[in-house]
């Protein structure tokens, strides 16, 4: 999968579950930089992109997640 | 960086020295031991508890006897009965160029009794780390020590026990070191001090077991360091009937024991007990302003008839 | 050594000439003051244990580097990580839970009468700082395991970490990864952080020894006797509870916080004005931030991806789980157990009604005040948040139980027995000023910064001499007992 696909992605499942879009997605976002994305609803999200793509994390690699842009690169490792 | 440490310097002179101008303010009415700790080193002393800094008048005491050195360097039970602690303290606060000072010792079975540690079973040292263990000077004026160290309050008390004395203030201490209480003097509220002070005498009952060897001991090393300097007297202070009661139970033969103890240590024994109908008390325990007058009065004519006697 | 004492007065001004002009030639040379000045005020402060600090240090300074050797995912690897987190939890449980742990079971064993047991508690002295020190290193350890870091070859600023006296007594629980690179390079003197730090340690003693020292007297007064107490007087005393609590740690904080500054060295602020908080979870987020990011980090994180696949339960077992070990954490009594669920379970409406409520940002009006719904839930969460302080304060599950019975009875409704009456007028501008200042790291960071030089140092003047006159007695300071 091209990456401005999961890009897109992934886009959707964030709105979707803070249920606003007031954030740039790009590769150096940072959750502490959008509006409701804490420790309560990362899972969720983390759940709902493992679900769309049919994959699973490891928590370790979670940990080591940075910024958007390192997320991506999860998951496309993970296709 | 040199400009700031100027800065800071000056700023915390100036904190320093506005600390300084109101521990110069304390005085007899910032609590009920601080002056005692500031006056110069004294000659003759009056030793003991509470019972003793608020009964025994020096002023009257010199008077009769003619003289004008005693001190009264007495302080309250927990912190002052008779152990190492006391008698360094003492020790410093003694002037000791005389040989003819006057030293009464204020006993009772409270500065004699041992205390046991619950846990431990050893005996128990109220005093350790109180005031008078914590003050190493006891002749600074302004006693910073003390203040920093000791004082139980907020410091704006200080100014504030300054302006209100005179007024309503229950604690005041003289410049012979006398401890001037004011309590309301009505009947009522006599009664109601004396019922509580009995209760909590009769509950302190359960923390005492006997005489301890310690204390007593403590109390003879006192005398032998007094003696010294001058002539010692122990002296026991009346209290009421009821109080006298729950004192016979944690020490029945005290009496026998102040007499037995200054007969071997050539100091002099006065038992005022058994005058105990002829003063009045704030709560069966501490002599009243006019009593303690009296008695004061009274004791000073004992020690001239014993000292007349010799 | 405690920051309000007289002696940490005369210890911080040489420590800090010292630190700027006799140890400033490398960073290892202020590492080696800081660690020495650390040392000291810990023996000062409880000299009994500094040998535990150091086999801490030594312990898991070396578990990390060896640990890390070995090959991922390998059997080594997981053994000495494993020992490492049961060598660190094993220090806490032993000298802060055994006795808890044990006369728990006998409670539980004598219940039903079968058998009798019966228990004498060890004398087992509680080491200071040790709640703070040992997460410290649990967390770096798992950061190491998990390569979110690489473990530090340099022991001595490692023990400096460690051993640092602003946060050695009660924090801020500090992690490796923002702390060492900091005071691995020589730091230079900085005048404003330097003015900066000064005044966070003013404003910090104000809050502690002024505001909550005379609060935590009044306080003591009505729980000791709670029996005696009106409903009314219980939950105002409640609410001063809350209040004194904030202002004894947030100010113990900004002096940690303050003090670090001093040696340019930044640490982080545990508080963020807690009390306009919105929401619960927008309130832990602000209070005693250092260990709830900390849970959130180690416990919370890692149950929830495991839990993850059922949904909101999942979520909900685990801010449960979490929020009963940030209660435990305050110490070993069913009181800080009950703390701790009372908060998680205030966190599943939250979780029900999803993330809407997350935005935290509050709106201000042209008078810079809270709309109407804003001012509410202000005030809701103030009221949660002082009903599960009652539980803190309480000795036992039975005394807050009373005192829940109490507030809940008709005296509620009497006139609460508080003196002095003008305390609640100081407290208002108190939070008045926090109000004002509440987007600053604390209240009065630029405030007066635009007077002139004579004016701003008067005021600090004034403060000062307040803290002198009115500072209460020091009170043992709540959270060094944690």
């Amino acid at each position: 999968m091209e990456r401005d696909q999961i890009l897109e992605k992934i886009k959707i499942i964030v709105v979707s579950v803070l249920e606003h879009d007031d954030f740039d997605m790009k590769d150096e976002l940072v959750a502490t930089d959008v509006s409701g994305w804490d420790s309560l609803t990362h899972m969720i999200i983390i759940t709902s992109i493992e679900n769309e793509f049919k994959i699973k994390f490891r928590l370790k690699e979670l940990n080591k997640l940075k910024n958007m842009g390192t997320l991506i690169e999860l998951v496309q490792s993970k296709l | 960086m040199k400009q700031f440490i100027i800065k800071i310097g000056a700023f915390s002179l100036l904190i320093l020295l506005s600390i300084l101008g109101v521990f110069c303010l304390a005085d007899g009415s910032t609590d009920a031991m601080y002056l005692r700790f500031t006056t110069p080193s004294q000659k003759s002393l009056i030793i003991g508890a509470s019972r003793g800094a608020q009964g025994i008048h020096p002023k009257e005491v010199n008077r009769i006897l003619n003289r004008d050195d005693l001190y009264n360097y007495a302080f309250q039970g927990p912190n002052s009965p008779y152990g190492e602690i006391y008698l360094e303290s003492i020790k410093r606060k003694l002037d000791t160029s005389t040989k003819h000072g006057l030293f009464i010792l204020d006993v009772s079975p409270w500065t004699l009794g041992l205390r046991k540690n619950s846990e431990t079973g050893e005996e128990y040292l109220s005093e350790e780390d109180g005031f008078i263990d914590n003050t190493n000077f006891v002749s600074l004026n302004p006693n910073i020590e003390y203040l920093i160290e000791s004082l139980d309050k907020r410091y704006s008390d200080i100014i504030r026990n300054r302006i209100k004395k005179g007024k309503n203030l229950t604690y005041l201490i003289e410049d012979d070191g006398w401890l001037h209480v004011t309590l309301k003097p009505d009947q009522k509220s006599r009664e109601y001090r004396t019922n509580k002070k009995i209760e909590r005498y009769t509950k302190k009952l359960e923390d005492y077991h006997g005489v301890s060897e310690y204390r007593k001991e403590s109390l003879v090393k006192t005398i032998q360091f007094l003696k010294q300097y001058g002539q010692v007297y122990l002296v026991r202070m009346p209290v009421i009937e009821r109080m006298l009661a729950v004192e016979n139970q944690l020490m029945p033969n005290f009496d026998a024991m102040m007499q037995e103890i200054s007969e071997q240590n050539t100091a002099l024994f006065i038992n005022m007990m058994p005058d105990r109908d002829s003063y009045s008390f704030t709560d069966g325990n501490h002599l009243d302003k006019i009593s303690g007058t009296q008695f004061s009065k009274d004791l000073a004519n004992k020690i001239k008839i014993l000292q007349n006697d010799k | 050594m405690e920051f309000t004492s007289f002696s940490f007065a005369i210890f911080l001004p040489i420590v800090f000439l010292l630190y700027w002009f006799v140890f400033n030639k490398t960073y290892k040379t202020q590492n080696v003051l800081l660690l020495s000045a650390s040392i000291v005020f810990y023996l000062i402060a409880d000299w009994k244990f500094i040998s535990l600090l150091a086999a801490s240090g030594f312990v898991n300074f070396w578990l990390a580097k060896i640990m890390i050797q070995k090959e991922d995912e390998s059997f080594g690897r997981r053994l000495l990580f494993y020992l490492g987190i049961v060598f660190n939890v094993g220090i806490l449980l032993y000298f802060k839970y055994l006795n808890f742990f044990i006369q728990s079971f006998v409670t539980l064993f004598n219940y039903n009468d079968a058998v009798n047991i019966s228990f004498t508690p060890f004398h087992i002295l509680l080491p200071l700082g040790i709640s703070f020190f040992t997460f410290q290193m649990i967390g770096y350890l798992i950061d190491v395991y998990n390569e979110e870091i690489n473990p530090t070859n340099d022991f001595l600023s490692f023990s400096t970490y460690l051993a640092y006296f602003p946060k050695i007594l009660s924090g801020p629980i500090e992690r490796v990864q923002d702390f060492l690179p900091q005071i691995q390079k020589k730091r230079e003197f900085n005048y404003a952080l330097t003015v900066d730090g000064l005044r966070q340690i003013l404003w910090g003693l104000l809050k502690k020894s002024v505001l909550a020292n005379n609060i935590m007297v009044i306080t003591d007064s009505i729980f000791n006797d709670f029996h005696s107490m009106s409903g009314s007087t219980l939950f105002m005393g409640a609410i001063l509870y809350s209040i004194g609590l904030y202002a004894d740690f947030s100010g113990y904080s900004d002096i940690a916080c303050g003090v670090s500054k001093l040696f340019n060295i930044k640490i982080t602020n545990n508080f963020a004005f807690p009390f306009f908080s919105t929401n619960i979870s927008s309130f832990w987020k602000r209070w005693h931030i250092s260990l709830t990011s900390w849970m959130m980090n180690y416990v919370y994180t890692p149950l929830s991806f495991i839990t993850r696949d059922y949904k909101k339960v999942g979520l909900i077992l685990s801010i449960n789980l979490t929020f009963l070990l940030v209660g435990l954490w305050h110490g070993a009594n069913w009181t800080y157990v009950v703390f701790g669920l009372y908060q998680g379970l205030l966190f599943i409406p939250l979780i029900f009604r999803g993330s809407a409520l997350n935005n935290n940002e509050l709106d201000v009006n042209k008078f810079g005040l809270p709309s109407l719904g804003d001012f509410l839930k202000i005030m809701r969460t103030f009221l949660l948040v002082t009903l599960g302080m009652i539980f803190f304060r309480a000795e036992s599950i039975a005394q807050a139980s009373q005192i829940f019975l109490e507030i809940s009875s008709s005296s509620f409704f009497s006139i609460p027995t508080i003196r002095p009456s003008y305390l609640f007028i100081i407290i208002l501008v108190f939070l008045l000023v926090e109000w004002a200042g509440r987007t600053q790291e604390y209240a009065i960071e630029k405030l007066w910064l635009k007077y002139p030089k004579v004016l701003r140092w008067g005021i600090y003047y004034v403060i000062a001499m307040i803290i002198f006159l009115f500072g209460g007695k020091e009170q043992e300071f709540i959270y060094l007992q944690f």
